[in-house]
């Protein structure tokens, strides 16, 4: 009697099991993608729409349709389509404009001494986002538009660290912000001189050194590698040239039935072995120490300060200088002319005097704040005109607008910054690129940030009203696709 | 016989003559230049007025010194000059109620800290650098005030930063007021009464009392003080800790004093008590270092009804100043228009020269700013300046960096 | 089973209710708000037990039993609290702008002055003293002056228009260092001719100035009230003085060592003046000549190693930390005080600590109750818990002084101004000292 097992029955159940089992992983699996999308960190896709969109790309739309997806630009065209499961913003009447980049801000760095920065720090070891004081001071920069900073090493003199590009995302820790840890290393001019000026002389023969100085280290250190190889060359050549010989000294051993070692000279004294030997050891030492002049060269003292420095003067990466008189601009820019230094000039506040030869070395500014109140009386300002960003621009030399780096509370009034160089002589184009497109240029960041392109990251600005103008609003804060800043939600 | 004869035909025609000199020189106005006879109307994109209304695409008709009417459809008189300013925007002067032009360093005296005799128009130097760099900035009024260092330290007086005569007097819009007077610690001083406080506090009380009722301790008060006490003389009192500030409202409530208040660190705190006095304001200088809850002040005074002026710190700070105060105050809640007013009316109702300048109005000087574009807005420039009438400033050198400037090579 | 969880379930209900220091809102607008607890402490040595203190219009009009306090009011009650008058702090530094507005120094005798001028009303001083039970205080001017200006009471909380008691209190003289110590050696500091060139530079140019002071306000005085009046030129330091030669107002004199003491005594007698102590660092030592002449002292901080001001007086360095012991067994009227000390060092620590040292917990709450309010010529007015007095009073989780207990409930001025929340542990312990005396 053959009795068929109910499907509940005890024998299927390893069946069920695997059913079970089956079914549950294939509903897991496909959650899963989803799930680990948004914990990925992934925002959902974003379609801004109807805004009027300066891309700071060349090309601008009166109405145009902004699509974000994984935290990037996907499309930018007039219109586009909305599909579903995309969170659909209304910018009608408003306008959207990348967002903004403050190249020298000394936001979310813990205020330190002076000039305590050396080549080997690195600027992202100061940056706190936990203090109270930092959070307020990002979330007052977020909620005027600027949306990424460069920070720099407070080094009044001398070459500092590493600085670092940061993302203004509120409420993380310090890592989950930066956008470059090596953005640059950084040094000032003149900003320790206090007017003194023979402290400057120094300092700018400091900073001769140093370059030399690493000049001279890599130089050493490649020498040593030549020197490395000859060595080890000829040191094969000798052992070469000794396994002969010691074969031919085993066949005199065997010959005088002398037990001494190797290395035996061709003595003419036989009678005395003892002397012989003395000798013989002697000769032997002064062969060995024919040998032993084929000495091992010495490895130069691994210089983690020198290291660095190669690295910016090979132009790997930039090199940052704070300086603002015209004379300090004018040595320096002799200074680096023997090496592949690429130059960037922070403040540059009397650049309007040298920009031939600014032009002429194809170097670049970052120039400083037209709001300058709290620093006039120091040497180094005292010839600040209103009109600085647009001699620059007309000497066509490539430069971005910034803050000063000393005071963090700047960086909240870029626009107002950049609006007073619309007064003195920039177009209004020219100041929103300062800000967005060329400080990304500058900070060598542009293929990811500063303007609205496809594959670049989605970090804009949706104002109400003219960016430029005192009584804008910012509407919305967009960093790598995800809103960080909206006001009255 | 002769002689004499030709004598008095001497005399007679030196006197003469020097009749007509005089009768010449009488036609023209006392700022020396002749009386233009040509009206002239300068036309803008828009013109603000200061008392509130704007208007769009308008004109200001100039009678010599004085605007004689400002509007979209007014009557030009025949042969009158029409100046086209394109896009440009006009407004009235702005005014700086509380700055030491060309006095830095000249307007200290601390013999006595209670020297209501001493005024400010002794210092008044208009060749001192400082006014053109105001006139740079559009600032076309100033008062410059007696230094912070007393407890009543003297009037202070309002002038012009330009002027077309040749002399100091007529640039002067005021003199004589208003009294300085201070509550603060740089009117404590190591080796002079007061030192303290307490000092201080007692010494304010002492001269109010007694110029209220000098009989009784038999001295002789000053005429400034006894003026203040009976409300005839206006004053600007400088107070900025919150100790302070509480303390002038009470002696403002004990003497019924009129009162500007400047200075104002603390204000944020105690708006309700500030607008329950209802002394206007004067703020500022307002920067990069400024903390929010201060910037919020003009706003939050303002929505209580508050009258509110910007200083520009001026000659310590730039007076540029002004401007970018103000800007950064619409950005954090004031409206624009309580924002240029408070550049222009208010601050000339708190100078007390509201008759002569801060609005273009007719019948008041015609002292104007001619801005690139929106005043409020930062990258507005200065294009020119208007005092009197004349054309005073025309625009910066930038180097020869930008398309309108009129000024460089 | 049911009914006994069902009496712990009603029972919980219960000690929830009155485990909790609440005020809640009467049913009823009759104004009153009634303080309850196992223990009052009058401030004169009685003791009520299971009292109830009732207050109307910011004064206290009745004390007595529970049974007797009316019902419906807004109450605040802890099982196992007690109920102290508010503290008084009779010589204080709270709300001062800052040390250097303290003194004026344009004159060594400034009497006419006032420290309320140097104080600034929003203080967080205050809301601090208030949170820690002093309801009271005397804020003391600086030591800078010879004779110095005129000290004010003011309450810590309570309606804005009452916080000042006395605006013009006692003149504070100074004897000892304090008032030539930043300028010693006849040079300001930093080398500066200003007003420090000209002070006293000894012990002996301070006893003089006093002397002269006092003989000048006589002769102030004389004149002013023979005829010819008119003609005197006012002066207010000396009319202030002179009103201190007449008793109208109170002297405070600051001396810290045996001799400053003994030669403000002196002084004293010499013109008639009663007089105050204050500091009193070795006043242990002054006893026989402090009870002969009836000087009340007000003392504080205990401590065995001085800080703060006191230690770069360089006077403060033989105290002795059962000075307040002393002073009670020899009879003398004294109070302590906290001084310039908050925090761990505030007044309720300091009567702790004076408890610690020798002194009897009664006289230690008197020396902050009752004596203060005597000293300061208050004693109508606070200090007690007695009905017609300033609702002033602090509800403590225990027997008050002890490391272990805090203020649960301020009142000053008839407004509740600290409660205090009740967290899962304070309940516990609440229940658990509530259950070991269920009736309570």
């Amino acid at each position: 009697m053959n009795v068929t097992p109910g499907l509940f029955s005890r024998t299927n159940t390893p069946l069920l099991f695997f059913l079970f089992l089956a079914i549950a992983l294939g509903g897991t699996l496909s959650i899963a993608p989803s799930a680990a999308a948004d914990e990925a960190g992934d925002a959902k896709p974003l379609l801004i729409q109807g805004g009027r969109i300066l891309t700071m790309a060349g090309v601008d739309f009166e109405r145009g349709d902004l699509f974000i997806r994984k935290g990037r630009v996907a499309a930018v065209a007039p219109r586009l389509r909305a599909r579903r499961g995309v969170q659909v913003i209304d910018a009608s009447g408003k306008t959207v404009v990348p967002g903004f980049i403050d190249a020298c801000s000394a936001l979310l760095r813990e205020p330190g001494g002076r000039s305590g920065s050396r080549a080997t720090c690195s600027v992202i070891d100061a940056i706190n986002t936990f203090s109270l004081q930092q959070k307020r001071g990002l979330e007052a920069a977020l909620a005027r538009g600027v949306t990424t900073v460069a920070v720099f090493p407070q080094a009044s003199s001398g070459v500092g660290g590493y600085a670092a590009a940061l993302r203004l995302i509120p409420d993380a820790a310090p890592r989950e912000l930066v956008v470059e840890e090596k953005l640059a290393l950084h040094a000032a001019v003149g900003l320790g001189s206090y007017g003194r000026p023979f402290h400057r002389l120094g300092e700018i023969e400091n900073l001769r050194g140093a370059l030399r100085g690493a000049k001279e280290y890599e130089e050493a250190l490649e020498n040593y590698t030549e020197e490395l190889e000859e060595y080890e060359k000829k040191l094969k050549e000798r052992a070469e040239k000794d396994d002969t010989e010691d074969q031919d000294k085993e066949t005199d051993t065997k010959k005088n039935g002398n037990g001494k070692r190797a290395g035996r000279t061709k003595s003419r004294d036989n009678n005395n072995n003892d002397k012989k030997a003395e000798s013989a050891t002697k000769n032997d030492a002064a062969k060995d120490k024919d040998k032993d002049e084929l000495k091992k060269p010495k490895k130069p003292r691994h210089d983690p300060a020198k290291e660095r420095l190669l690295e910016a003067l090979d132009g790997e990466i930039p090199l940052f200088v704070e300086v603002h008189r015209a004379a300090d601009v004018i040595n320096l820019l002799d200074i680096v002319e023997a090496y592949p230094v690429k130059l960037v000039l922070i403040g540059c506040t009397e650049g309007f005097l040298v920009t031939s030869e600014l032009a002429g070395a194809g170097v670049k500014v970052v120039a400083g704040p037209a709001f300058r109140e709290t620093e006039l009386e120091r040497n180094e300002f005292r010839n600040h005109v209103p009109w600085f960003a647009a001699a620059l621009a007309k000497a066509e030399i490539p430069f971005a607008l910034a803050s000063s780096g000393r005071l963090a509370g700047e960086t909240r009034h870029l626009t107002l910054n950049a609006a007073q160089t619309v007064a003195h002589g920039l177009t209004e184009r020219q100041a929103l690129e300062a800000i967005t497109i060329e400080a990304a240029r500058l900070l060598g960041l542009d293929e990811r940030l500063g303007s609205l392109e496809k594959g670049k990251d989605a970090d804009l600005v949706i104002f109400d009203g003219d960016p430029l103008s005192s009584a804008a609003k910012v509407e919305m804060v967009i960093i790598q696709g995800r809103i960080v800043y909206q006001p009255g939600a | 016989m002769k002689r004499t004869i030709k004598l008095r035909i001497f005399s007679f025609g030196t006197a003469f003559f020097m009749l007509l000199c005089c009768l010449a020189t009488a036609e023209s106005g006392p700022d020396g230049s002749r009386k233009s006879p040509t009206p002239v109307a300068l036309k803008a994109a828009k013109v603000w007025t200061g008392t509130g209304q704007v208007h769009d695409d308008a004109l200001v008709l100039l009678r010599g010194r004085q605007i004689a009417a400002v509007g979209k459809d007014i009557v030009l008189p025949a042969g009158c000059e029409v100046i086209d300013l394109g896009s440009a925007q006009i407004a009235p002067g702005l005014i700086d109620p509380f700055t030491a032009l060309g006095a830095v360093g000249q307007n200290i005296e601390i013999i006595d800290p209670i020297h209501p005799e001493a005024t400010a128009e002794d210092v008044f130097d208009r060749f001192h650098r400082d006014f053109e760099r105001a006139l740079a900035a559009g600032i076309t009024s100033v008062v410059i005030t007696p230094s912070l260092d007393n407890l009543v330290g003297g009037t202070a007086v309002a002038v012009k930063t330009a002027g077309t005569c040749a002399c100091s007097r007529c640039r002067v819009l005021r003199r004589g007021g208003p009294l300085l007077l201070t509550l603060s610690e740089a009117a404590q001083k190591r080796n002079r009464a007061p030192t303290s406080r307490i000092g201080a506090i007692d010494l304010f009380k002492q001269t109010l009392a007694r110029a209220r009722t000098p009989a009784v301790h038999g001295e002789t008060p000053s005429p400034r003080i006894e003026a203040l006490v009976r409300g005839e003389l206006d004053a600007y009192f400088y107070a900025s800790w919150r100790y302070n500030l509480d303390t002038v409202i009470g002696l403002r409530k004990e003497y019924g004093l009129k009162l500007t208040l400047v200075g104002l660190s603390d204000a944020w705190e105690m708006i309700d008590e500030l607008a329950a006095a209802g002394m206007p304001l004067i703020l500022g200088p307002f920067n990069a270092l400024t903390a929010e809850r201060e910037l919020c002040v003009p706003g939050r005074a303002q929505a209580a009804g508050l009258e509110i002026a910007f200083t520009s710190g001026a000659p310590g700070f730039k007076p540029e100043g002004l401007r970018s105060s103000a800007a950064l105050a619409v950005r954090y809640g004031l409206e624009r228009d309580a924002a240029l007013q408070a550049m222009t009316l208010h601050a000339a109702k708190m100078a007390g020269i509201v008759e002569r300048v801060g609005s273009l109005s007719p019948g008041k000087d015609a002292d104007m700013v001619v801005f690139s574009g929106d005043p409020l807005d930062l990258s507005s420039k200065v294009l020119r300046v208007y005092v009197n009438g004349t054309p005073v400033y025309a625009g910066a050198c930038c180097g020869g960096c930008c398309a309108e400037s009129e000024v460089c090579p | 089973m049911m009914n006994s969880s069902l009496v712990l379930l009603i029972c919980f209900v219960l000690l929830f209710g009155f485990a909790s220091a609440e005020a809640r809102e009467a049913s009823d607008s009759s104004g009153l708000l009634v303080v309850k607890a196992p223990k009052l402490y009058i401030g004169d040595g009685r003791v009520i037990e299971n009292g109830a203190v009732v207050i109307k219009d910011g004064k206290i009009i009745q004390v007595g039993p529970l049974s007797e306090a009316p019902q419906g009011a807004a109450e605040i009650k802890c099982p196992s609290g007690v109920v102290t008058p508010g503290l008084i702090d009779a010589s204080s530094t709270a709300g001062l702008i800052d040390k250097y507005s303290w003194t004026e120094h344009s004159s060594e005798v400034v009497s006419h002055l006032n420290v309320l001028d140097a104080v600034d009303m929003r203080s967080r001083d205050f809301e601090r003293l208030a949170r820690q039970g002093v309801t009271t205080v005397y804020v003391t001017p600086g030591s800078g002056s010879v004779v110095g200006c005129r000290g004010c009471v003011l309450k810590t909380a309570g309606p804005a228009g009452e916080r000042i008691v006395v605006s013009r209190g006692s003149v504070k003289a100074t004897m000892g260092r304090d008032s030539y110590r930043r300028g010693g050696w006849n040079r300001g500091p930093r080398g500066r001719v200003d007003f420090w060139t000209r002070r006293p530079t000894t012990r002996m140019g301070v006893t003089w100035i006093f002397r002269e002071a006092c003989f000048e306000a006589r002769k102030y005085r004389d004149a002013r009230t023979k005829p010819g009046a008119a003609t005197v030129p006012h002066d207010a330091a000396l009319e202030s003085l002179a009103a201190v030669l007449d008793g109208q107002v109170r002297l405070r004199v600051q001396a810290r060592k045996e001799h400053d003491i003994w030669s403000a005594i002196r002084l004293c007698k010499e013109f008639g003046v009663d007089l105050v102590l204050e500091e009193g660092t070795e006043a242990y030592s002054c006893v026989p000549e402090l009870k002969e002449y009836g000087v009340p002292v007000v003392y504080g901080p205990v401590f065995a190693y001085p800080t703060g001001f006191r230690a770069g007086s360089g006077e403060a360095n033989e105290p002795c930390l059962n000075t307040a012991g002393i002073l009670h067994e020899a009879g003398l009227l004294f109070a302590l005080t906290a001084s310039d000390l908050s925090g761990e060092g505030a007044l309720p620590h300091q009567a702790g600590f004076a408890v610690r040292a020798g002194l009897p917990r009664a006289a230690a709450l008197r020396a902050v109750t009752a004596a203060p309010a005597e000293i300061l010529g208050l004693s109508d007015r606070i200090g007690l818990l007695e009905p017609g007095y300033d609702a002033d009073l602090v509800l403590w989780s225990g027997e008050p002084f002890l490391p272990t207990t805090r203020p649960i409930a301020v009142v000053v001025g008839g407004e509740p101004v600290h409660v205090a929340g009740i967290t899962g542990a304070e309940l516990r312990v609440l229940q658990r000292a509530a259950k070991e005396s269920p009736e309570k």
